[in-house]
């Protein structure tokens, strides 16, 4: 019985693919079976997905998400190149800030996330305290309590957090770019933003999508620094769809609307990964 | 000392084995204890060894954080202890999963004499008029102030407020600066604002559910009115700015720091405030009631039950029997006993625990509903809505009792 050589190679990787298959998809499919049924397992159609986008919270919670992830995406990628840019100049002292700039990352992140919290707290907070001292402001601000400021202190949250791995990985990418480039370009009379733009830019673009499609996939299913620091309050103000759904599920004990609204979350995070990979497959 | 230490080491040894054997042999019972009352749970077991010399009691130390999650694990999975301490708040839900023994028959068996047995406790282990569980420990919240500052602002710090109009007066007097009058919960879980709002509700008529639990009667007059007095704490600014972010934790906190004059909490309080501020000089009452009205206020406590799948009920039963001798109850219990006869001991005779032992007879249990997570959760969030001033009482609490009934239908 002789295989094919052709053959030989896939065989050896088949036991391994059937598990990660297994690990992959049984989940998935199990999450598409229990979004349209009942806790009794009986078939109800979409009835799951209507009873969710009924709830006039799951519109606040998608428009969160969107707040959200995306103000800490834009922030996270700008602070980060800026930063890495930085750290790639030849100061005194380079590798030791190199170093402490790592530490927001490495944190863990619920660690971080109640630090934060007593941070921001109105009365104990050393926040309120600091900006009071200053006589920044008159009165303690309830920066995890009031509507309006909620949402920003979130997203400061995350985006220190994820900042450093921008940085990190723009250091990485900024000394791939040969220095005959620089040489080059300065012979032809370029001052310093024209090197910036057309060379610094140009090659860590990808480098920089690829981040902002890890920041998008991480950011849309992270939970830890929210339900650490407000559970989506006040008045669900800052509540997102990893929240909803994981209190749907663990708290309410409803696992098949949590499905329904995870299904909905595949679709839309599923189109936008889409759009993002070809337009950024075609410019390439 | 010398035998336990070798009891310990015997049992060490004999664990490996009792594991690999599968399951408790005979004379032999596996007890959930939560760490808060091991140490006692561990003497009670002694002693019971003593009387019961053919039967081990194996003590078994469960966090009280997750523990709901890790018994519901248990009684699906069938792979139970032989008795188990359960909160008041998840014995019919419980029962209702078909977990729990049945227990009316063992009770008379054993002559337990169940009309000794705080009624309000006694219901919160009864499901579908059978009893499921044996309620050991019961409390509820009262009144904790700050005698020091009721005298600064010329208030009688003997004669605390009694009505609802008697505690705005002396918030507002209590209110000043940084010091505000009277804490309330807005934020952390959710319980932490039920028990400490949903009581007014209670005492001024009103509610989240009706009696039968088919609709909400939160946009009823009486409890947008007990709304309103409870969130109007914050408008007037008699409670502090940071009610939003205050569970009861950062309440005690704030009374011990000074910053709030009266909150209202459980006995355990007076325990942690006595230690981190001895100066302080503590003050208890009843809940405050509306004028001409009872107060009212959720019962909290603890259950003992035998799961449905234990392997060995027999000797739990002697057991349960000897744990619901008066004055064992009352040795374990952490608040008051279940029991009105272990009242009578002296632990719980401290003139400061008085009002909280007034207030057990005005305690009901929270409503029995399979979807009650869910409505506390939407009561929650219209109460904070309310607080971040979304709307008025009256339109977050329509919205609220609409949503409740949507999920009711």
């Amino acid at each position: 019985m002789r295989v094919s050589k052709r053959f030989v190679g896939p065989l050896f990787v088949l036991p391994a693919l059937f598990v990660l298959a297994m690990l992959v998809f049984y989940p998935l499919v199990y999450t598409f079976v229990l979004s349209v049924t009942d806790p009794a397992g009986n078939y109800v159609g979409l009835e799951n997905f209507r009873t969710m986008l009924d709830q006039r919270l799951t519109s606040r919670t998608l428009q969160n998400t969107f707040v959200y992830v995306g103000f800490s995406i834009v922030f996270q990628i700008i602070l980060g190149t800026a930063v890495g840019i930085l750290l790639n100049a030849k100061f005194w002292g380079r590798s030791g800030i190199r170093a402490l700039i790592v530490v927001p990352w490495v944190i863990p992140g619920i660690v971080a996330a109640t630090t934060w919290g007593w941070m921001f707290h109105t009365e104990f907070g050393i926040i309120n305290y600091m900006a009071q001292s200053a006589g920044v402001i008159d009165a303690p601000v309830g920066w995890l309590t009031n509507p309006s400021t909620v949402m920003p202190a979130l997203i400061t949250v995350n985006v220190w957090k994820m900042f450093p791995f921008v940085a990190i990985m723009v250091l990485a990418g900024l000394q791939a770019i040969p220095e005959d480039l620089y040489e080059a370009a300065r012979i032809d009379g370029a001052k310093l933003h024209h090197e910036i733009y057309f060379i610094t830019l140009r090659h860590l673009r990808p480098v920089l999508a690829s981040l902002t499609l890890l920041l998008a996939i991480w950011g849309l299913n992270a939970i830890t620094i929210i339900y650490a620091m407000t559970r989506g309050g006040p008045a669900n103000r800052s509540i997102i769809l990893p929240i909803q759904i994981f209190r749907q599920a663990f708290e309410f004990f409803q696992f098949n609307q949590a499905a329904a609204l995870s299904v909905m979350f595949l679709l839309i995070t599923g189109v936008l990964m889409v759009i993002y990979v070809t337009v950024f497959a075609e410019k390439e | 000392m010398k035998t336990k230490t070798s009891r310990t080491c015997a049992l060490a040894t004999a664990l490996p084995l009792i594991m690999a054997a599968g399951h408790a042999m005979a004379g032999e019972i596996t007890w959930w204890a939560p760490e808060f009352g091991a140490d006692r749970a561990e003497e009670l077991a002694a002693k019971f060894e003593e009387q019961n010399p053919d039967i081990t009691v194996n003590v078994e130390r469960v966090v009280a954080n997750g523990l709901q999650n890790r018994v519901l694990v248990a009684l699906q999975s069938g792979n139970t202890p032989d008795l188990v301490d359960l909160a008041n708040g998840w014995t019919i839900p419980f029962a209702a999963t078909g977990g729990l023994m049945q227990m009316d028959d063992l009770v008379d068996e054993l002559g337990i004499d169940m009309s000794d047995f705080l009624p309000a406790a006694v219901n919160t282990a009864t499901y579908d008029g059978a009893l499921y569980a044996l309620p050991f420990r019961a409390e509820a919240h009262a009144m904790i102030y700050n005698k020091d500052m009721f005298e600064a602002a010329g208030l009688d710090a003997e004669s605390p407020p009694e009505t609802w109009a008697e505690l705005r007066e002396a918030a507002e007097a209590l209110t000043d600066g940084n010091q505000y009058g009277y804490g309330i919960a807005g934020g952390g879980e959710v319980s932490n604002t039920i028990f400490r709002s949903l009581p007014f509700l209670w005492m001024n008529g009103g509610g989240i559910l009706n009696e039968e639990m088919t609709e909400s009667i939160l946009d009823e007059p009486a409890s947008i009115e007990a709304v309103e007095f409870y969130t109007g704490f914050l408008e007037n600014g008699w409670a502090p700015p940071s009610t939003l972010e205050n569970d009861g934790t950062a309440l005690r906190r704030l009374f011990i720091a000074g910053s709030i004059a009266m909150y209202q909490s459980g006995q355990f309080d007076l325990v942690s405030i006595a230690e981190e501020n001895p100066d302080l000089d503590v003050g208890t009452a009843q809940l405050p009631h509306p004028d001409g009205k009872d107060p009212a206020v959720i019962l909290g406590g603890w259950n003992f039950a035998i799961p449905e799948a234990a392997e060995n009920k027999e000797d739990a039963a002697t057991f349960l029997a000897f744990l619901a001798e008066p004055e064992n109850m009352g040795f374990y219990t952490d608040t008051f006993p279940a029991r009105q006869s272990a009242m009578d001991m002296e632990r719980f005779q401290d003139p400061a625990l008085a009002p909280f032992r007034e207030m057990l007879e005005y305690a009901r249990q929270q409503p029995a509903n399979e979807n009650w997570v869910q409505i506390s959760q939407m009561y929650f969030d219209g109460i904070q809505g309310i607080l971040v001033g979304d709307g008025s009482a009256e339109e977050m609490m329509s919205e609220t009792a609409s949503q409740i009934d949507g999920l009711l239908q």
